[in-house]
């Protein structure tokens, strides 16, 4: 951790976000890097763009069930008879906007909860810290299910759930590197100046975490992405008939023997989009100089 | 009182909290959440009288702190509750399932052990060589890859286009799973794949760590082959960190058994978990949460003691 730190007093203008720009730059023009933004950024496109060019609508019966792939429909059907391409160009949508936006909840709950935890100390820090010691405790695809079982099944249940998970990991790291930052000297010079604790933490401390943020990021959104389609997968994310790529996988099972293909693609862009991410992060992890093993659990 | 039985109290003591602190997180935690649980078992068939029936008969009516109570109190005596809204006994709904399941992760475990730490070792011992290299390769492309995913991609290649093994597990119930092990090679071995990955680097970059240090330098000076030196000298020291690698991956594998149950129909307790969240029968869910938890919260207790137990240092100190 010590290594965000020397960034960030390395850098001439301690609080700038261009330093995190630089990075940005510095990542892409790695080997892995480059592949993983190619990579990340094919399926991105597919995910959006796709639904524009899908020749059919993901709900309406076209032929057969399980019919294998011809010339009209490139992918074959699925188990209903729909265009097994146009749902596999409708179904990415969700899983990434999904993935995204419970990163994006657990971040702006818990590098708050996180900084003001590390600036505090006191009953706040120790409250945090249990609090995500416990909640470590549980398998996240766990907890998650026992919100979707109390709750009932919906994609919004889904992200909040995931932001909940990931909460306690968020609050950990950002609260380490906060304890870290608040030791250096600017923010001990803002102290003596009189700033009250929450002025410490949006004005000096907050500031600070653009580049763990950014080494993190990919880590929350890679588990954020494999929660929201296992989940799909399971029937509990994105209800039928949406089309959906984790779901796409499940309900076509049963078809598995005769018709492969409409399994097939949508598992390997799901893999394809979990590798690219990776791939980013361990270019951010390797240029900052941390160890790139996955956190998870 | 001896330091180490000390220690050891200590950490039990920390495990028995973490456990309450759960339990109360999943069931008080939940009951705060909109609807109830006689509720959601119903579905759409709920009418005010049936959910009124429903609660009386369970004691959903009872104050929330009551109920935890003697939830919390069944759960010390062995009772895991009652499912909704059949109210068959949860333990009854697991049965002869939780076999199943530990022969899974059971046998996934005995094989990631040797698997990671002969991975590790050999990928350590020439940084960036071959192994080392191809290693690194697959292990990234699979750590992050879901489950069900590389479980799909392994049912289509082994048994719809090699027809090696079957594509579900299906077990037959009056018969020993190891009758037929065919059913168990996908489902463990998609269990160990990403696994694998995360020990495999954990356990390599320990290994780095350990060459590196002078008493084994010396011993490289003295003329020891390599292999001589990762097995006799740099191993023992990477025991217990491999021993910290495993138990982190508990609350991973579990998740994991969860999934690959579900790819594969095999007829375990995170397949029952599953109908349990679609059915949305809540006591079975939470049981089975806490039983999760308490398997965690268990290992990592034992993997801190063997940790302790295994290093004359921290022996001492404790």
């Amino acid at each position: 951790m010590s290594s965000f730190v020397s960034i960030v007093r390395d850098s001439e203008v301690p609080r700038s976000r261009p330093a995190a720009l630089v990075l940005l730059r510095d990542v892409i023009s790695t080997r892995g890097g480059r592949v993983g933004a190619v990579l990340v950024g094919v399926v991105l496109a597919l995910a959006f763009l796709g639904p524009l060019v899908a020749p059919f609508s993901p709900t309406a019966l076209v032929d057969s069930p399980f019919s294998t792939p011809t010339r009209a429909h490139l992918l074959g059907t699925d188990m209903l008879g729909r265009d097994g391409l146009s749902r596999f160009l409708w179904g990415g949508r969700t899983l990434v906007l999904t993935a995204f936006a419970a990163t994006m909840m657990a971040y702006l709950v818990g590098i708050p909860l996180g900084a003001f935890a590390g600036v505090r100390g006191g009953v706040l820090d120790i409250g945090a810290v249990a609090f995500s010691d416990i909640m470590l405790a549980i398998p996240s695809l766990v907890f998650v299910l026992v919100l979707i079982a109390a709750v009932g099944p919906s994609l919004s249940m889904v992200a909040i759930g995931i932001a909940a998970v990931e909460l306690p990991r968020v609050i950990r790291i950002f609260r380490a590197i906060t304890v870290e930052v608040a030791a250096l000297e600017f923010v001990e010079v803002a102290r003596a100046r009189g700033e009250t604790t929450a002025s410490v933490v949006f004005r000096e401390i907050l500031p600070n975490l653009w580049t763990p943020l950014m080494a993190d990021f990919g880590f929350r959104l890679t588990a954020s992405i494999v929660l929201v389609s296992s989940l799909s997968y399971l029937g509990l994310g994105q209800a039928p008939p949406a089309a959906d790529w984790g779901l796409m996988i499940s309900e076509n099972q049963i078809g598995l023997t005769i018709q492969p293909w409409i399994i097939v693609v949508p598992a390997v862009t799901i893999a394809i989009l979990t590798f690219g991410v990776n791939l980013l992060t361990d270019a951010f992890a390797r240029r900052i100089g941390r160890s790139s093993a996955t956190p998870r659990g | 009182m001896n330091p180490l039985l000390r220690e050891i109290v200590f950490r039990l003591g920390a495990g028995v909290l973490t456990l309450l602190a759960a339990s109360a997180l999943i069931y008080l935690g939940v009951s705060a959440l909109p609807g109830d649980a006689a509720t959601a078992a119903l579905g759409r068939d709920a009418t005010p009288q049936l959910v009124e029936g429903l609660r009386k008969q369970f004691g959903l009516d009872r104050p929330v702190l009551e109920r935890y109570g003697n939830w919390l109190a069944g759960f010390v005596r062995g009772d895991l509750g009652h499912s909704l809204p059949t109210g068959v006994p949860v333990a009854h709904v697991i049965g002869d399932k939780l076999w199943n399941t530990v022969v899974l992760a059971g046998v996934t475990m005995a094989l990631l052990v040797p698997l990671a730490t002969i991975l590790g070792a050999v990928s350590a011992l020439r940084p960036d060589g071959i192994v080392d290299q191809s290693t690194a390769a697959i292990t990234l492309s699979l750590i992050a890859t879901p489950q069900f995913v590389i479980g799909a991609i392994l049912a289509v290649v082994f048994a719809v286009w090699l027809k090696w093994l079957p594509a579900v597990s299906l077990i037959d119930p009056s018969r020993p799973i190891f009758a037929r092990p065919s059913i168990l090679v996908l489902p463990v071995v998609t269990l160990l794949a990403a696994a694998l990955a995360q020990s495999v680097r954990m356990i390599r970059a320990t290994m780095i760590e350990v060459l590196d240090l002078p008493y084994i330098e010396a011993a490289r000076l003295n003329g020891i082959a390599a292999w001589r030196l990762v097995l006799r000298h740099a191993l023992p020291n990477v025991v217990a960190p491999a021993i910290q690698v495993l138990a982190y991956n508990v609350p991973w594998l579990l998740g994991g058994v969860v999934i690959v149950e579900s790819v594969f129909e095999y007829r375990g307790v995170g397949l029952t978990l599953i109908t349990a969240v679609q059915t949305r029968d809540l006591p079975t869910v939470e049981a089975l949460a806490m039983l999760t938890t308490i398997v965690i919260v268990a290992t990592s207790f034992f993997a801190d003691i063997t940790v302790i137990l295994l290093n004359p240092r921290l022996r001492r100190r404790a």
